[in-house]
């Protein structure tokens, strides 16, 4: 067993189809975090925009875990709590985020239906459940198929803004339906932690530093950890 | 800059994996890729100052409909109503939810105000042949207000709110909401050029 996990390691590492280019720290070099000019490692500012060139993002794996659990925990009354109240002169509910996107299904919008429920429920839930695992395997120094782990990271960060989508509706529709007692829509709690959960992923994604599974795999080539 | 700059314009460190390539020059419509795990390294630089100003002017005036007019228009029992975007962020502020009309109101409105504008402090001065004063934080900024702006978002919800109203009343879209689609356009635009290139003009 232990023999079949080095020799998968070995294939990983001599894989034909990905190109071993030199790193910019074995080449003395350092992307600037600023403006991304390239400038020599062992500049403490940038030339361009001076910006102090710091190697990797400080203290990613702790950053990134601390905003991924606040917003896990959110995510609880995100789902649980009613985001939106709707009342008119036949009746009056309170929906949480599965009820409307049930909903919009009933009336048979269901393409709708469906990018709410990707925008809203999936997305967010896979988000913290990616960067979960791109954490563990950073700090296990498991990085096997980093160009995947950095596509899975990229597809995260490029996700994220678009469960915003719930917020605005609820306030749209809030401002609108504002009829007296025909028709009202009021948003409710649900909505505010809901909110707070989208903006938590966001900062969650952008404190991980991908580079960090590079460098697991680096470290792991030069067997500093075997 | 001297001798050393040379060959850091020759090369460029991928910002995802920290692997280094040459830079190659790139035909219309291109963009490099890190060989090494796949993502983008740089854009072709086809707008040129003029053109990002041109842009950005149109998104300016995009906006300015955009947050001028009703987003929606509503009519139920003979009852019409309309909302503007601010109007949906005071109806959150008068409901209780600070908290939500602040996000909303920056993501929608205050991110992509900060960016026009900010392009225009670099854009302006540079095309007059002068140079702002502290243009090098104008342009970090921009590239810190940019993951908050959510115009294109703010376009799709106005769409399910269309189709979520439909069960009970007839919602129209109002004039801003075709302000909003302008915007997102001009936005789309200027982010398909190099961001790497406001340095040239800062």
């Amino acid at each position: 067993m232990g023999l079949g996990v080095t020799m998968t390691r070995t294939t990983i590492l001599d894989d034909p189809a990905a190109p071993h280019l030199p790193r910019a720290t074995e080449l003395g070099l350092a992307r600037c975090p600023e403006c991304g000019r390239t400038c020599r490692a062992e500049d403490l500012h940038c030339p361009r925009c001076h910006g102090l060139l710091v190697r990797r993002k400080p203290n990613s794996l702790a950053r990134t875990w601390a905003w991924l659990i606040a917003a896990t925990v959110m995510y609880i009354p995100a789902n649980l709590l009613p985001v939106m109240h709707t009342a008119t002169l036949l009746s009056s509910s309170s929906n949480t985020l599965l009820g409307g996107i049930v909903l919009l299904w009933n009336e048979g919008a269901y393409d709708l239906a469906l990018i709410v429920f990707v925008a809203s429920i999936a997305v967010p839930l896979t988000k913290i459940i990616c960067l979960a695992f791109l954490l563990i395997g950073v700090q296990r120094h498991r990085c096997g198929n980093p160009r995947a782990r950095t596509r899975l990271y990229r597809a995260v960060d490029f996700v994220g803004h678009w469960s915003m989508l719930d917020v605005f509706v609820v306030a749209l529709l809030a401002a609108l339906v504002r009829l007296g007692n025909f028709a009202q829509v009021r948003p409710e709690a649900g909505a505010v932690a809901f909110a707070a959960v989208v903006i938590l992923t966001m900062i969650a994604s952008m404190s991980f530093d991908s580079r960090l599974i590079w460098d697991a795999r680096a470290q792991r080539g030069r067997g500093e950890h075997p | 800059m001297g001798g050393k700059s040379v060959t850091a314009d020759k090369v460029v460190v991928c910002e995802y994996c920290d692997a280094v390539t040459r830079r190659i020059a790139l035909r219309r419509g291109e963009r490099a890729l890190c060989p090494n795990c796949g993502s983008p390294l740089y854009r072709r630089r086809w707008l040129g100052l003029d053109g990002t100003l041109a842009v950005t002017l149109t998104a300016c005036v995009a906006l300015v409909i955009a947050n001028s007019y009703p987003v929606m228009t509503m009519n139920f029992a003979g009852q019409h109503s309309s909302a503007t975007f601010w109007q949906a962020v005071m109806t959150l502020d008068r409901d209780g939810f600070v908290e939500v009309a602040v996000v909303v109101a920056v993501t929608g409105l205050l991110a992509p105000i900060v960016q026009l504008l900010l392009l225009l402090y670099i854009c302006v001065p540079a095309r007059l042949g002068r140079r702002a004063a502290g243009v090098v934080h104008a342009v970090h900024m921009l590239d810190r207000v940019r993951p908050w702006s959510m115009v294109e978002v703010v376009l799709l919800s106005a769409l399910v709110a269309t189709v979520k109203l439909a069960g009970m009343a007839d919602a129209v879209p109002g004039v801003g909401l075709f302000g909003f689609v302008a915007l997102m356009l001009c936005m789309a635009v200027l982010l398909s050029n190099d961001p790497e290139q406001l340095w040239d003009w800062a």
